[in-house]
This record gives C-alpha cells, sequence and structure tokens, in this order.
C-alpha cells in the first residue's frame, strides 16, 4: 500500500530585486562597511588607499558598524547618503558573512553597486545568503582563509590585486556580470 | 528513491507543498535520506492525516507565516513547523511548544541572521517553564540532557529539522558551524519546579504560576560540573562561578555572555537551606567569574599595550575592579533540573558575547 507525504520544502525561488548598475560615475565616494573581524580594518582600507591611488575613486571612508549583526536601514542610508560604491566585510565566519552579505544586498538593493569581502572557505555562505534573498546584485571578492595572520606583504599584495579588479569592474561591463573573483 | 507520483500546489506566497507518494514506509524513509531532507536519523513520515493533527494542535492557519530571518523573501509557515514537527516524532500534544518555541527564534533580540549559520554551531536551547511540560510529559529529572523521553528529543528535534528544511540551516547552505553540537538535534528541556521559597522561572518572568514560558537562547552544549563533599553553599555556588570563569570560552575577552546556570536537587537544597536566593547566586556567579588581563593573558587571549584584548578596544573594558566580566547578574538565568545524585549541576554559555544576542521568553499558548 502506496503512502502519500506531505513534503512543503521546496521553495518558490523569491525573485530578483536588483535594478541594473550603470557605470561608476567619475568622482564616486566608496564606502568600506567594517564588521570589526580582526584585520577587516586594515585589508578594507588598504583596498580604499589602492583604489583612490589608481583614480577609481575619489575618496573612500571606513563604516565601523556592530559585529554579527546586519545593518539598520538608518546606517544603510546614511552610508549611502555618502557613498556611490560599497565594499562589506570581512566575511570570515558563518555569521559574519551572513551579516556583511546582507548588507552588501541591502545597498545593491538601492542602485548601488556592492561588494562582499570574504575568505574562500565561506563562499558557500555566501551563495547561499544571496540566494535567500533572490537578487543576484552581489559582487564578490575572495581573499585566502584566514586574514588575521597575514603579514604586511600579503595585505599591500592582496589590497593591490583586489583594488586592480574592483577597478576593472567600476568602468566595464563586468559590473553587469557578477563575475567571481579570488586572489589567494 | 523516486516517488512514485509528486505534485505541487502553491500553498503560500513562499512556500509550494509538494505531494509525493512513495510506495511503502521503507521508501519513504529512502525519500527523506535521497532528497537530504533529515538530520542523519529516519523520520516519521508526514503523512496528511497526521500534519492535520498536528496543524489542529497548534491553533494556527496553515499557511500563516511565523516569521522570515532579516526580511528574507522566504520565511517558515505553519505548515512547515507542523510537518517538521511530525518528521522529528513529536505528538501534536507538544506543538504548542514548538510554535512558542518559532516565534522566539524570529524574534529580532535572538539575531537569528548572524546566529542560526554561525560557525560557533549554535544548539537552540529552550527552557520550559510551568505546569505545561508536565502535562505533555516533559523530563525535568534524571537524564533531563539525554535520550529516552519523547518529549524533549522531538520538540527541539522538530527545530531543528525546520530549520534545516524550511530555512535552509544545512551545511554547506546557510550553516557554517565549524564543529556543531550535539546538542544540535535538539535541546529543549523542563524546568523542575523547585521548592518555595525558589520560584520557577516563568514566574519569575513576571508571568502568572498557570503560565507556561518556552526560554529560548543560542548556546553551546551543556557542561555538567560537580560539588559533592561539603554541603555548603558557599562552595556550592564558588562551584558555579568557577565553572562560569572559563578565560577559553570565545566571550571572555568580548564583555561576556549569557548563563544557564541549571540547578540539580542536592544544590538546590544546599542553597535554599542556606537561604540563598536564586538572584543571589546569579549575584555570587557574576562576582567570581571575572578575569584579570594577566588571566586572559595566561589563557593565550592576545592583549594590546592598554590591556584590552586585541580588536576589542573600544568595546569592551575592564570594571572598576580591573576585571573583566564573563557575565553579570542579569545575564544569569538560573533554572532547576536533573534527578538525585551525589551533587551535579550544569552550566550552558551563550554561544557568543551577550551583545550578540538575547535569549527570547514566550508563552505557551495551548
Amino acid at each position: 500500500m502506496s503512502v502519500v507525504l506531505v513534503v512543503p520544502f521546496d521553495r518558490a525561488p523569491p525573485p530578483s530585486l536588483a535594478p541594473d548598475f550603470t557605470a561608476l560615475p567619475r568622482g564616486s565616494v566608496l564606502a568600506l562597511i567594517d564588521n570589526g573581524k580582526v584585520n577587516a580594518d586594515r585589508l578594507l582600507s588598504a583596498i580604499g588607499d589602492a583604489l583612490v591611488e589608481r583614480g577609481a575613486v575619489a575618496s573612500y571612508f571606513l563604516y565601523r558598524k556592530q559585529r554579527m549583526v546586519p545593518l539598520t536601514d538608518a546606517e544603510r542610508d546614511d552610508i549611502l547618503a555618502r557613498a556611490q560604491v560599497v565594499i562589506a566585510g570581512l566575511g570570515d565566519c558563518g555569521g559574519c558573512t551572513a551579516c556583511s552579505v546582507t548588507d552588501a544586498l541591502r545597498c545593491a538593493g538601492r542602485g548601488v553597486p556592492s561588494f562582499i569581502l570574504a575568505t574562500e572557505r565561506f563562499e558557500g555562505i555566501v551563495d547561499a545568503t544571496e540566494r535567500e534573498y533572490g537578487r543576484g546584485a552581489l559582487r564578490r571578492l575572495y581573499v585566502g582563509h584566514p586574514v588575521w595572520n597575514r603579514d604586511d606583504e600579503w595585505f599591500e599584495s592582496t589590497a593591490e590585486a583586489l583594488a586592480a579588479r574592483c577597478a576593472e569592474t567600476f568602468g566595464s561591463e563586468k559590473l553587469l556580470s557578477g563575475d567571481h573573483r579570488h586572489q589567494r | 528513491m523516486r516517488p512514485v507520483r509528486a505534485t505541487r500546489e502553491a500553498m503560500a506566497s513562499a512556500a509550494h507543498q509538494t505531494i509525493v507518494e512513495v510506495a511503502d514506509y521503507p521508501a519513504a524513509q529512502d525519500y527523506f535520506f535521497d532528497n537530504n531532507l533529515t538530520d542523519g536519523l529516519p523520520v516519521v513520515p508526514p503523512t496528511p492525516d497526521r500534519v492535520d493533527a498536528m496543524l489542529a494542535a497548534g491553533g494556527r492557519a496553515r499557511e500563516h507565516m511565523l516569521g522570515t530571518v532579516e526580511g528574507r523573501p522566504n520565511g517558515l509557515t505553519v505548515e512547515q513547523a507542523a510537518v517538521s514537527a511530525v518528521m522529528a516524532g513529536a505528538l501534536p500534544a507538544y506543538f504548542p511548544v514548538v510554535l512558542a518555541t518559532w516565534d522566539a527564534i524570529f524574534d529580532p533580540a535572538l539575531n537569528a541572521m548572524a546566529v542560526l549559520g554561525s560557525s560557533g554551531g549554535t544548539a537552540i536551547t529552550a527552557i520550559v517553564s510551568g505546569p505545561f511540560a508536565a502535562e505533555i510529559g516533559m523530563n525535568s529529572g534524571h537524564n533531563v540532557f539525554g535520550p529516552g523521553n519523547r518529549a524533549n528529543a522531538t520538540i527541539g528535534r522538530s527545530v531543528r529539522l525546520g530549520l534545516m528544511n524550511g530555512l535552509g540551516y544545512r551545511a554547506g547552505k546557510l550553516d557554517g558551524a565549524s564543529f556543531g553540537t550535539q546538542a544540535r538535534f535538539g535541546a529543549h528541556f523542563a524546568e523542575r519546579p523547585p521548592l518555595a521559597p525558589w520560584l520557577g522561572l516563568s514566574v519569575r518572568q513576571r508571568f502568572p504560576a498557570r503560565a507556561t514560558t518556552v526560554t529560548v537562547a543560542v548556546t553551546d552544549a551543556p557542561r555538567q560540573i560537580a560539588h559533592i563533599n561539603s554541603g555548603d553553599a558557599t562552595n556550592v555556588a564558588a562551584m558555579f562561578g568557577a565553572a562560569v570563569r572559563d578565560a577559553t570560552h570565545c566571550s571572555a575577552p568580548r564583555g561576556g555572555t549569557w548563563i544557564f546556570a541549571v540547578v540539580g536537587p542536592e544544590h538546590e537544597m544546599i542553597l535554599r537551606d542556606a537561604g540563598w536566593s536564586q538572584e543571589a547566586l546569579a549575584h555570587e556567579i557574576a562576582r567570581i567569574a571575572r578575569h584579570t588581563p594577566d588571566e586572559l593573558r595566561a589563557a593565550g587571549v592576545a592583549m594590546d599595550r592598554d590591556g584590552i584584548p586585541i580588536g576589542e578596544a573600544g568595546r569592551v573594558a575592564p570594571g572598576a575592579d580591573g576585571k573583566f566580566p564573563m557575565t553579570t547578574a542579569d545575564k544569569v538565568l538560573v533554572t532547576t533540573a536533573g534527578g538525585a545524585g551525589a551533587g551535579w549541576s550544569h552550566v550552558i554559555f551563550g554561544y557568543a558575547p551577550s551583545r550578540v544576542f538575547s535569549p527570547v521568553v514566550r508563552e505557551v499558548v495551548a
């Protein structure tokens, strides 16, 4: 005799809420959303410095948010009132990655090009969190795991490489492609 | 194992009901294992009649959304919670506790976004305090954290299966747990009603005596502690304080965390007979569980030049005594459970600093 089962776990994928990005205008300001993980501020600032040096952005500011919680709407609005592009990080654990992805997605949902900076070990959570929101608008910057034990040379070279990739993305069609980028 | 027949029908904006027909009960198990819908153990097949009975016990509409995690489009419906409860082996009578737990999980104070998928591997620990716990046969006595009681085992499992199947908290998806813990299979337990003048947790939470509450927190696994020989209440309190004063816990350099102090029968008797209140015990635990900067250093905590744990400048500071607290009295939840023995109790640490989350209390509506 057959058995009938109720299995209501096949959820419909949420629709994409992402607006199309346009190329980054000249003179743009970059917001670096620092989640307080060890060396997150150092890596984010190094990327910001490298982008300014390249002329990809006019300036940047570091926004240090509370650890292990997503941005509030007021925080997001404050950031987006001052910035035209966002990098949120550092995702190097489960909870902080989910929160930083959410931060970036909330900014992307307002039409602002937004990057998540995470370690490669947490690519799965980046992807899964983005799928939960259905936005498909997240740009990714991955680095080797972990970050807290890296030396000066690593920060310098990694920031330079990531900045080059960001800069390339800012001014090109690749902003629309969402391609994955890695820096070991 | 392929289902004999599968159809889909829109049930709510965020969930689809799939009706699957399989050949027999072994095939049903294969279906759930093959589709990665279990916690590694067999499940009770959620047949329509079982699901309907569970829903009837909850008194909420099938398609009602219990909540979402930080505004994600998909959340958890009552039906998904009910199916998870059936799969876990829960009886319909337990479902009000399951629903109250979900209500707590979706309270913003719990910070589900950050805690459910944390690499810290959080258990959903829940104390059920009040008369309904005994009415549904929950265990508060011997082997309270162990196997053998259907209500304790399956209420917690209902929640874990809902997290895994309904909200996507599986390893490789949203769950980043580095180790996890056996407590993630389920960690609901009943409070053993304390003897007067001690009061049950629900009463101290300002609910009427007839009410039952569930207090939900994200925690590590329980840790057993012992004080056997002296019968001295000061020593019992010192034991709790020493257990909480653990510089290796992740919250030690980060401002401290929530603590469940689960007092066993002998320790309850010793403390109560000596005139200690539950509040006094909480204060003593908080007083003892503090570290000097040198003690943190000795435990391997990296400190900056100012004697602040690295990365915590501006976030934490020592108290007037120069020590860093593991907790504060208002964050020590004293409860009673366990069976008679040589003199055992437990402490359960919040999994992360208290600034990350707060336990949430909900009344069980049966």
